[in-house]
């Protein structure tokens, strides 16, 4: 009494000062810590002592005191430690109904113990099935049934070994108003007590998120009612599954966009059981207490609560290490061993799920056995080795658990539970971690099955509050899928597939990729726009920048210095004189040139001037260079990505040769293949297009389709044939149908059009009408040049891009 | 302050320039109370500035007194330039003449005392409606010696304006040789003549019937007894309509002390103190009077410093160019940069049939493309460096950012540095300061000694216009980026400039009108052809929706029209949700100008925009609009 009366003084003293608190402080927990220490002695010497109820109230009354002092370091670990021991008071005697009313809070409980409700709690675990058997806030039995060897598991099995248990220590199944279920890996939900619903077997027979033996618990549940004959009269429920889901949109994102968290593999019902527990303690509304708790048993988790939702969770898997997992490793050492063969991705696995943590580290999971090896038969350095190996434990969970308070809310209290926390050693060194930051109340064993039934009881007197499974699974995936949406938003980059090294291209994003690591084995060319004084061609260059992980081209503005400025500032282009330069020219073309020459730049791209005058720039250069061969031709060729199709498509010429001879057709040929090759087609099919695909001496492009075929037959980089209509050279379907009996059946690589007509009427009616990707790249010779158009897409212009930037690094490669 | 030391010339290096830079801000009000004791003053100032720039309130050099005149003058002769060439001039006849620093004296003198004869006294105003020429500099400086302020109006608006100028000025006195700008046969002297009864009227050139010109006007005067006016450092030495709202004219007034100073620093640093030699004595002043670069660097600038001004009169073409550099004297030039585009397709690739070079070009306006400044080099200066651009708008009165004749202090196609002791900002639309190299927003941080200040009756329009977008900080309009080695680089005017009655306005000025609505948020106006009035389209963003429109369309038509004139009343008012913007907030007007003439299409890239879902909505509503219409 009278340590208590110093206590109280103590702390009154403290809420009055702030200056030199710590001599105060340094009374007070000496006092306090010799009362509390008194008090536990209490207990211990006699459980069911006759002044318990006045050790309760002077406990409550010095934790009302602490709860208003200013909090500080030691006035935390004071009122942790009370509030433990105000719990370890309540748990002294063998009932359960001390524990119980503080889950579901005084009036229900009332309610609850005059109601003398009757219900049976099932658990199945892997080795055996515990049941409980309420009546009111009593356990009047419980069991744990072992399974026999010779039979095989099943649900039915279990059933009638638990019904047969019941039988047999005469309770009758008809006696029971109600069944608490263990609930299993369902789908994902928010947390809180369900209804059982048939649809709940269907998810965890169909599509358990993992599999389990508590999966069994609902149908048991639904199988044992059916046995009782009252189905309807008989309330099933479950409560806060492994699987409930509350996580923030801010936890669910990793460092890699692919992967996002949720919130399942918790141990909910003790998460929640603890902080409804310590809330009681502190005398508050649940809903109102901001905590962070810890199960630290055979697995552990740690969960955040903020306003009655646990927005963030730790597990093995994302960090924490427990006696048979091994919580995070560094990912870069992991991935060094694989690739050295050390272990392999399976024995990752293990390490992760069951042969990591404490195992792997003293090679037991079992906590006490490493405590008892300690304390009789360990030699020093072994002592050194598990005490380190504690330190590490500590430091993991109060790590773990300082994180989950890194949100800013004003966390008030941490509970940690589970088998670990019986051993004062290690609650010891979590709480010298903890340092006081917070009040860190300490909770023995477990209160899982406390938790099923308070959920049981409180789904009983107030059916309002049960949650139906269907709805808030549906809502939950709903809102998930949204936060997804949020998280996969493209901002600038997008992700680089690495495509092995010479395989074919196939898609434009191909394309594109090909050419940023091209860039990066080499480096960002220098690309000229010539007559940059247009915005689109601005906006093209500026995103191919911006795309990417990396640039893919340094550019030189070539125009007019004014009209370029005003671009850049209303495009937000930065010139830096790196990336980007402005050079002020009244004849970009002559300029332009006049810098390739010179060796200062790599690319030419055309801006607001004439194709014609570009092209005769560049004419002139080659020839001025001696880089002109004889029959030479310039031509575009176009790529396309066609949705519907498994490859890219090129054709040529849709856009530069109006009506070419024979030729001038080869040589577009030659330039088409020579764009094909470099996307890694080693021998691509090319269709020499005609209306018809037999020669008809009516229709002319089909007799120069064949003899154009013909120049090409010897070769071997290739395979050229013709005439052949569009839907044989496309579509495999129509090839067998007409009999075609060439190598092309319908999966052309190439198109070779008979004039700009057909291969415009076939660019505008791809990209218009079937959401195709183009891209196109001017041949001069030996020289790329890129051309995009006003009415291309974003991406086609960095398509037509990507396409030039790869050719040049490879001409040049070859050249 | 001892640390700023502008008597030596400018440092060359870039970094102990920048330094120097940092100094004058640093001690700001050192460094100008440094400067302002070069001139002659009558009376002390007793404090150097008194601002309050939040609500656009601004007074330099208060109690302190002096005369314009005398310091371009007087305090010359005194420092025995009296008989250096003050004044020259080239008129196209071939007719040229000069006036040394005593002759131009006496020639001013004679005029002041007709105009003291005329009743003109301190605080009144006349109206200068001359081209560049020497009348103008005679009439501006005898104004100034009796410290009458002087209104100059440009020669190309039609006789309606000036006499409504006249008018609004409370001039007494016109001075007018212009014909009509809208009519050349008929002079501007007749038509005001008839338009305001009892104005009097002075002409240059011919002689019309009835009214006296110039010569006839100052004969006779009695230069002994004209007494020196002793001005107010803020007394007003002369004002510049720019354009006008709500039938208004609006425009910048600039004060004695405050210009003087600032002009005399500014041409000094220019034209003398940035040379290592060939210091101009003469300076070619190929400006419209009616801008006040013009009056800062063609007249108070040179004249203060002792430097004389040569005027090649009436139209110039390369040919003047080349008879005024090979007159006598090292000359430097200031034109607005046409005049260099101008001569370059005048050449043709031809050399300038001269040895002589100018020793510094100065261009006024927007800054001279590298291209330009390269030819310049080879034919018109030495170097290229001794090409320099000058950022100077209506309300600056002096170049505030510039470049220096300096090879390490200019770099082609840039605007330079911040005047000393002048805070240039860029900004972005969200009001922080850009990082190197990206493009914002160019305000100044604090007042300047030249700063225009609104003309009487508009400071309404004044304050709206230059301070409401960023709180005490002076909005120029103009897009800037400055480099990490402090180099400023224009990038673009950021709104659209409609033509009025031969005035320029910017539509910045309507904006900041429509902003003052009650219910609207933000408006912009963009002139679909870029030059006329015609197909003004506004963009407005409300702050409440309306129940119709249409209603609401017509009701701001007619606010707009009372607020500003009819003139600004768009043809077209869209209403919108959102403006297109960038991710850095700025306001995309070339897209808007798109959406506005039909030409945005679907397929329109507007990837780089921060909102760009609600940018295609509106170009998909307004086509639906334009088709139904």
């Amino acid at each position: 009494m009278e340590l208590r009366n110093r206590v109280l003084d103590a702390v009154g003293e403290i809420g009055k000062t702030q200056v030199s608190m710590s001599a105060y402080e340094r009374q007070l927990t000496v006092a306090s810590e010799a009362w509390l220490a008194e008090l536990a002695d209490r207990i211990k010497q006699d459980p069911g002592a006759g002044d318990a109820a006045v050790l309760k109230s002077e406990l409550a009354s010095v934790v009302d005191v602490l709860l208003r002092a200013t909090s500080s370091p030691r006035i935390n670990m004071i009122l942790g430690n009370a509030l433990s021991l105000m719990l370890e008071l309540d748990r002294a005697g063998n009932s359960k109904a001390p524990v119980m009313r503080r889950l579901l809070g005084g009036p229900l409980a009332d309610e609850a113990r005059d109601g003398e409700m009757r219900f049976l709690l099932i658990n199945p675990g892997t080795v055996s099935t515990r049941i409980s058997v309420y009546e009111g806030l009593e356990e009047i039995h419980t069991s744990e049934i072992h399974l026999s060897p010779d039979e095989e598991d099943s649900i039915d099995y279990r059933v009638r070994v638990v019904a047969g248990h019941l039988d047999l220590v005469n309770i009758g199944l008809s006696t029971l108003d109600g069944i608490a279920c263990q609930g299993g890996f369902l789908q994902l939900i928010p947390s809180g007590t369900y209804k059982v619903v048939p649809e709940m077997v269907r998810d965890l027979s169909e599509r358990p998120i993992r599999p389990h033996a508590s999966n069994m618990g609902i149908a048991m549940g639904l199988k044992l009612a059916d046995m009782a004959g009252n189905q309807s009269d008989l309330l099933l429920t479950t409560t806060d599954p492994f699987v409930c889901d509350e996580l923030d949109v801010v936890d669910r994102i990793t460092g890699f966009v692919k992967i996002k968290r949720d919130g399942s593999g918790g141990h909910y019902l003790s998460h929640k059981a603890a902080w409804r527990l310590v809330a009681s303690l502190m005398n508050q509304e649940p809903e109102q207490l901001d905590a962070v708790t810890a199960h630290v048993g055979g697995g552990t988790s740690l969960a955040a609560h903020r306003r009655g939702r646990v927005s963030m969770l730790i597990d093995a898997y994302s960090g924490l290490m427990s006696t048979s997992r091994s919580g995070a490793i560094d990912i870069d050492r992991v991935i060094k061993s694989i690739k050295d063969n050390e272990f392999s991705v399976k024995d990752l696995e293990q390490v992760m799920t069951e042969r990591g943590g404490l195992l792997s580290l003293v090679g037991t999971n079992d906590f006490y056995a490493m405590i008892g090896f300690l304390k009789q038969g360990a030699t020093p350095t072994q002592r050194r080795k598990i005490g380190l190996v504690q330190d590490f434990m500590a430091r993991n969970i109060a790590s773990g658990m300082l994180r989950l308070t890194a949100d800013g809310a004003d966390v008030k209290v941490m509970a940690i539970t589970g088998g670990l926390a019986r051993s004062q050693d290690m609650m010891r060194r979590v709480r010298r971690n903890i340092r006081g930051r917070y009040p860190l109340v300490v909770m023995p064993g477990y209160f899982e099955h406390e938790a099923l039934a308070a959920g049981q009881i409180r789904g009983f007197y107030e059916q309002e509050t049960l949650k139906d499974y269907v709805t808030e699974r549906d809502a939950l995936k709903a809102k998930r899928r949204a936060e997804d949406d949020l998280i996969d938003t493209d901002i600038f980059k997008r992700e680089i597939r690495f495509k092995k090294k010479g395989a074919p291209l196939t898609t434009m994003d191909d394309v594109i990729d090909a050419a940023y690591l091209t860039v990066k084995e080499n480096y960002a060319p220098t690309i000229a726009i010539v007559g940059a004084n247009n915005e689109d061609v601005i906006l093209a260059a500026k995103r191919a920048n911006e795309e990417g992980q990396f640039r893919i081209a340094k550019f030189v503005l070539l125009g007019e210095f004014t009209e370029i400025n005003q671009i850049a500032y209303e495009t937000d282009l930065v010139i830096d004189n790196d990336n980007f330069t402005i050079v002020d020219t009244e004849s970009p073309i002559d300029e332009a040139i006049d810098l390739l020459s010179q060796g200062k730049i790599d690319i030419l791209m055309k801006g607001l001037v004439h194709t014609e005058d570009i092209l005769r720039g560049v004419i002139k250069h080659l020839k001025a260079s001696g880089q002109l061969q004889k029959g030479q031709v310039m031509s575009h060729t176009a790529i396309v990505d066609i949705p519907t199709r498994s490859k890219l498509l090129a054709f040529s010429d849709g856009a530069l040769n109006t009506y070419p001879d024979e030729q001038k057709r080869v040589a577009i040929l030659e330039n088409a293949l020579k764009v094909v090759h470099n996307l890694n087609i080693r021998v691509p099919k090319v269709a020499v297009v005609s209306a018809v695909e037999n020669v008809n001496r009516s229709v002319e492009s089909s007799i120069e389709a064949e003899r154009i075929a013909e120049r090409f037959a010897h070769r071997d980089d290739c395979i050229v044939e013709g005439p052949l209509s569009i839907d044989v050279a496309m579509d495999p379907g129509s090839a067998e149908e007409k009999h075609y009996n060439g190598r092309i059946q319908g999966n052309a690589d190439v198109l070779i059009l008979p004039d700009i007509d057909a291969g415009n009427v076939l660019w505008k009616t791809l990209t218009t009408q079937s959401g195709a990707a183009l891209a196109g790249v001017i041949l001069c010779g030996n020289m790329p040049l890129i051309l995009t158009s006003r009415g291309d897409s974003a991406r086609s212009k960095l398509a037509s891009l990507s396409l030039a930037v790869k050719f040049y690094f490879d001409l040049q490669k070859n050249g | 302050m001892e640390n700023i030391d502008l008597k030596r010339k400018l440092p060359g290096r870039l970094d102990e320039f920048r330094l120097l830079l940092r100094q004058t801000l640093d001690h700001r009000e050192a460094f100008w109370a440094g400067q302002a004791g070069r001139l002659a003053w009558h009376n002390a100032f007793d404090t150097v500035v008194r601002e309050d720039f939040i609500n656009a309130e601004v007074a330099w050099f208060a109690e302190g007194r002096l005369n314009a005149t005398e310091n371009a003058l007087h305090r010359n002769i005194d420092r025995g330039l009296g008989d250096k060439v003050a004044l020259a001039w080239h008129k196209s006849a071939g007719e040229a003449g000069t006036l040394t620093f005593c002759e131009l004296k006496d020639e001013v003198m004679t005029l002041a005392a007709a105009f003291q004869r005329e009743g003109l006294n301190q605080g009144d105003c006349i109206a200068l409606n001359l081209p560049n020429g020497p009348e103008f500099v005679i009439c501006a400086l005898a104004a100034a010696w009796l410290g009458v302020t002087y209104l100059p109006i440009g020669c190309h608006l039609p006789a309606a304006v000036v006499a409504e100028d006249v008018r609004e000025s409370r001039s007494r006195l016109l001075v007018t040789g212009a014909s009509d700008g809208r009519d050349e046969e008929s002079r501007v002297a007749e038509s005001v003549r008839t338009m305001i009864e009892d104005l009097r009227i002075v002409t240059v050139g011919e002689k019309i019937e009835g009214l006296p010109t110039l010569a006839e006007f100052s004969a006779g005067g009695d230069t002994e007894t004209i007494p020196l006016a002793s001005c107010d450092a803020e007394h007003a030495l002369f004002a510049i309509y720019e354009n006008r709202l709500a039938g208004k004219p609006v425009g910048g007034v600039f004060a004695t002390g405050g210009f003087l100073v600032q002009a005399h620093t500014s041409f000094d640093l220019l034209f003398n103190k940035a040379l290592e030699r060939e210091e101009p004595e003469m300076i070619v002043n190929t400006l419209e009077p009616s801008k006040s670069g013009c009056q800062a660097y063609g007249m108070w600038g040179p004249l203060t410093c002792g430097v004389g001004i040569v005027i090649p009169c009436g139209s110039i073409e390369t040919d003047t160019i080349r008879t005024v550099l090979e007159g006598q004297g090292k000359k430097a030039m200031l034109c607005r940069p046409g005049l260099i585009s101008d001569i370059q397709r005048d050449l043709d690739g031809e050399e300038l049939d001269t040895d002589q070079r100018f020793s510094v070009i100065a261009c006024c306006g927007e800054p001279l493309p590298p291209r330009l400044m390269t030819f310049a080099g080879k034919v018109l200066v030495r170097e290229k460096e001794h090409l320099v651009n000058l950022w100077v708008q209506s309300k600056s009165g002096t170049a505030l950012i510039h470049t220096y004749p300096s090879p390490e202090l200019n770099r082609p196609g840039s605007l330079g540095f911040g005047a000393p002791g002048v805070t240039p900002q860029i900004m972005n639309d969200f009001g922080q300061i850009c990082k190197a190299n990206v493009s914002g927003n160019l305000v100044f941080e604090g007042s300047w000694p030249a700063m225009g200040r609104p003309t009487r009756g508009t400071e309404g329009y004044f304050s709206k216009t230059y301070f409401s977008r960023f709180d005490g900080l002076f909005e120029t309009f103009d897009g800037l980026r400055c480099d990490p080695d402090g180099f400023h680089w224009f990038m673009g005017r950021l709104d659209d400039v409609v033509k009025v009655k031969g005035q320029t306005l910017g539509t910045a000025q309507i904006e900041s009108v429509i902003d003052t609505h009650p219910n609207i948020e933000q408006g912009v106006i963009v002139s679909a052809a870029g030059s006329a009035t015609q197909g003004l389209t506004a963009f407005v963003v409300l702050r409440e929706a309306v129940e119709d429109e249409d209603t609401f369309i017509e009701s701001l038509k007619t606010y707009i029209a009372e607020k500003i004139g009819r003139f600004a009343m768009p043809e077209k008012i869209v209403i919108t949700e959102e403006l297109p913007r960038t991710a850095t907030g700025k306001l995309v007007r070339r897209l808007l100008k798109r959406i506005a003439s039909g030409e945005a299409g679907d397929n329109e890239d507007t990837g780089h925009l921060a909102n760009a879902a609600s940018v295609q909505a509106l170009i998909s509503k307004h086509k639906q609009e334009n088709h139904k219409e």
